[in-house]
């Protein structure tokens, strides 16, 4: 109850500072469109920080204000970050794939039919999650209602959103191994991979800038990638990765 | 006779008309160190442009004896220009032993008195000689094109160059005519300047203008700097030369070789020169030439080389940008002028760096026009590059710095110069540009007006508002109730507690008990009567009421039965109502019991789908 009542005190403060945040964003749209992106990769950091949740629109302009600034690396890990929020919106999907295609990567598998891709990830996993919990509030509340009435009706209901629950749960389950990825960018131009945590050990590899990797563990300043268009694993500084 | 003298005293005449203050006079003897009574050669020479040349006058001379030898006069022209030599001869003979001073001469030419400088001159007594010592002059260390060549091979091999000894003579060494050629260096980068000086000399007129023939280059381009003429002593005789300066460029990294430069004359014989060259000469022409030099060309170092290296090579380098206008309409053109200066080979410099200004321009190919000019000896000038831009879209633009490379050979290093950047205002085209405006595509046409949709570039996406759907709003926000999603397990638990609690209180629940309990009674009846209360109870658990005060066939009207199924409850309950009062062992019969037991489930469970 009383965390009931916080969340309502916060709704009440956002919705009162409400004109600030709308005039914070017109401060970084200003900055952005006078060409200092600099100021509004700046601005928009401060409104990620103090967001109460992650934005995608937010992460999308920040990733915008990198992308002109040249940090190339930077705006992919943001765009990545707004796609995962927000998977249907066109906007952050063609500057995703803008990106990566100028450096010859793919959002999407080129094994994988782009309708398929797209309806796989139409809902995010936290709307996924939000989902699977709404159809279990559904499930329990015709329950009830079943247990009271009888309805038959209700029961054909009842077993809809069974079967409701098994497919979203099943759906939730296959996207979360996606979402949960813990991804990286290249940013530096040519990272040395070694097979090692450390220089003592020989550079296996090289990879280029901008490309994206998966991070698998870490150790000092160095973490283990995996580099799945070469099918390949390895150690890099970790100053050479912007974690996504 | 007469008419060669009228002749030559017309052209002596419009030479002395010609002629302006340019005369030198030098005295020199064949020998300084000399024997009493041996013969000492004077040679009085006056060199001038003007033909007013009156007899030297002599200085007092007590200590020799004195003997004029006759004179020479020869006239030539170069280029155009008359040039008078006469040599008035002496031949001294010393009465004294010991030094003496052969004073100054005076001579008059042009009205304007010349003096030569005094000479001394030691005398011996007969029999002590001289030795080595007469020498009567001092030869320079390079003096004609073969010593040169020794210099340039010596050079090659790293040895140093020692002035050539001169044997003792009593002659010049030098010839009447020779040519030498210079280089100011033996090793240049690719597009480095190096100076070649071709010299001819003479100092006897020749019949007619020498014909100067330029030597062949071999891996250079060249530029004519300029032509010089003058005079210079030569082996104690004074020479006359016109001088072919060259600015020579290496194109190709090896060996590169600058031949044989020629100049074809025709000796002059004597007095009658002048008529010869009218009447006809029997001497022959000769030539004399330079001999080849071979240069070393090295090629440009890699380290530090950028794309912006357009093979400018030279110091001093600068550029600038200026465009014909500021501000213009999409579709109009604009003249982006470019100016590099400096000093170098401007020939060298043939394409701009390539110039991005993105997709917003059409940019065309650049014209390109150059201008030298030569200081101190060195070839410089401007390049100037013209390009045509236009522009495709509107808007505030920034054409970049223009940036230069170009590589120092005094310093050995690229260095690399930029213009400042030019500010663009590009207005919307006008009506009548839009027409105009030349559109492309890749992709389709449109189908409203025949042309086509051009696509210039691709970018990145605008800002955007936060904005989400209805769908994302509520799921988000379920997602965000968080904890308390699991009060939803809670919900269920107790509502699944409060019905076991109520124990049948519900209706589905009691229904389901109903049926179940008929159900295991009947399969546990043992005999006839245990069926028919069975059956009984279940019928009035699922109306609610108690079977005693309503039919069989009133029951069946309430669950809304089939009337097939109705028919058939009918029947069975009369069937139990006889067996009830039948005898004891009707349905003793194991076999039978069971039948009528499997019929009893049946009913029950066609009734329980039925029932309402």
């Amino acid at each position: 109850m009383n965390n009931i009542f916080k969340n309502f005190l916060l709704a009440s403060v956002l919705a009162f500072f409400a004109p600030y945040l709308f005039a914070q964003e017109s401060a970084a749209q200003k900055a952005y469109n006078q060409g200092d992106y600099l100021q509004a990769a700046q601005i928009y950091t401060e409104q990620l920080k103090s967001a109460q949740k992650p934005s995608a629109a937010l992460y999308y302009n920040l990733a915008n204000s990198y992308y002109k600034l040249g940090l190339t690396p930077r705006a992919i890990a943001n765009y990545y970050r707004a796609w995962r929020l927000n998977p249907r919106d066109k906007d952050i999907r063609h500057n995703l794939s803008f990106v990566m295609a100028q450096n010859g990567q793919s959002l999407i598998p080129g094994d994988v039919p782009a309708s398929a891709f797209h309806l796989f990830f139409y809902l995010s996993i936290i709307e996924l999650e939000g989902l699977l919990w709404l159809l279990g509030w559904l499930f329990v509340i015709v329950f009830i209602f079943v247990l009271i009435s009888d309805n038959r009706k209700l029961k054909k209901v009842l077993i809809c959103l069974g079967v409701g629950i098994l497919f979203v749960g099943a759906w939730y389950l296959a996207r979360r191994p996606f979402d949960t990825k813990h991804l990286a960018v290249i940013s530096v131009n040519q990272a040395e991979v070694r097979s090692g945590p450390g220089l003592n050990f020989p550079v296996n590899l090289s990879v280029p800038r901008n490309n994206i990797v998966q991070v698998k563990d870490t150790k000092d300043n160095w973490t283990q990638i995996l580099i799945p268009q070469a099918n390949a694993q390895g150690w890099v500084l970790k100053e050479d990765l912007e974690e996504i | 006779m007469t008419l060669k003298k009228l002749f030559l005293f017309f052209i002596f005449s419009m030479a002395t008309m010609a002629a302006f203050a340019q005369t030198q006079v030098y005295a020199r003897v064949d020998k300084t160190y000399a024997e009493v009574k041996e013969e000492i050669t004077l040679t009085i020479n006056v060199v001038s442009n003007s033909t007013n040349i009156k007899n030297p006058i002599m200085p007092s001379l007590p200590n020799f004896n004195i003997y004029s030898s006759g004179q020479a006069r020869n006239v030539s022209m170069i280029n155009g220009k008359v040039s008078v030599n006469m040599h008035f001869n002496y031949i001294l003979s010393p009465r004294f032993a010991g030094k003496s001073t052969i004073g100054s001469f005076a001579v008059e030419v042009d009205g304007q008195v010349y003096k030569t400088e005094p000479i001394e001159v030691e005398v011996y007594r007969a029999g002590q000689g001289s030795g080595a010592k007469t020498t009567a002059g001092k030869m320079p260390a390079y003096s004609s094109s073969q010593t040169y060549q020794n210099k340039v091979k010596a050079a090659k091999t790293g040895q140093a160059q020692k002035p050539s000894q001169i044997a003792p003579s009593k002659r010049n060494l030098y010839p009447d005519f020779f040519m030498t050629a210079k280089v100011d260096k033996m090793q240049a980068y690719l597009n480095e300047q190096i100076n070649l000086k071709i010299r001819f000399y003479q100092n006897k007129s020749t019949l007619g203008n020498p014909q100067y023939e330029r030597p062949k280059m071999e891996g250079f381009i060249f530029e004519d700097i300029k032509t010089n003429e003058g005079f210079e002593e030569k082996g104690g005789s004074q020479y006359r030369y016109i001088e072919f300066e060259m600015a020579l460029f290496g194109i190709l990294p090896g060996e590169a070789t600058i031949g044989s430069a020629k100049v074809e004359y025709v000796p002059s014989s004597g007095m009658f020169d002048a008529f010869d060259m009218f009447f006809g000469s029997a001497a022959s022409p000769q030539i004399v030439k330079t001999e080849p030099i071979e240069i070393t060309i090295k090629p440009l170092p890699t380290k530090d080389k950028t794309a912006n290296f357009a093979g400018a090579v030279g110091r001093d380098f600068q550029i600038s940008t200026q465009v014909d206008k500021a501000e213009l309409h999409v579709g109009e053109t604009l003249v982006l002028t470019t100016k590099i200066s400096g000093i170098g080979n401007m020939r060298a410099i043939d394409t701009l760096p390539a110039l991005d200004l993105g997709p917003s321009f059409r940019i065309y190919d650049s014209t390109s026009s150059s201008s030298t000019k030569i200081r101190s000896g060195l070839l410089g000038g401007i390049k100037e590059f013209k390009t045509i831009i236009v522009p495709r879209t509107s808007g505030n633009f920034t054409i970049p710095p223009s940036v230069f490379q170009y590589f120092n050979p005094q310093i050995e290093s690229y260095q690399t110069i930029q213009s400042a950047p030019i500010n663009l205002k590009v207005l919307p085209a006008l009506d009548n540009q839009r027409d105009a405006l030349a559109v492309q595509d890749f992709s389709q046409n449109s189908a409203q007006n025949g042309k086509k949709i051009e696509r210039i570039s691709r970018d990145i996406y605008y800002l955007k508002k936060e904005e989400t759907s209805l769908l994302n709003k509520t799921l988000t926000a379920v997602k965000y109730f968080g904890k308390y999603n699991y009060l939803l397990f809670a919900v269920l638990a107790l509502a699944l507690l409060i019905n076991f609690i109520s124990k049948g209180e519900f209706e589905f629940l009691s229904n389901q008990k109903a049926y179940l309990k008929a159900k295991r009674k009947i399969s546990k009846a043992q005999n006839i009567s245990a069926i028919a209360p069975a059956l009984q109870e279940y019928l009035a658990a699922k109306q609610g009421k108690a079977l005693g005060i309503m039919t069989i066939a009133q029951s069946a009207k309430n669950l809304k039965l089939d009337t097939a199924t109705s028919t058939l409850l009918n029947a069975f309950w009369q069937e139990l109502e006889m067996l009830k009062y039948a005898p004891s062992d009707t349905l003793k019969n194991t076999l039978a019991l069971k039948q009528f037991v499997q019929r009893a489930l049946n009913l029950l469970k066609q009734i329980e789908k039925e029932a309402k």
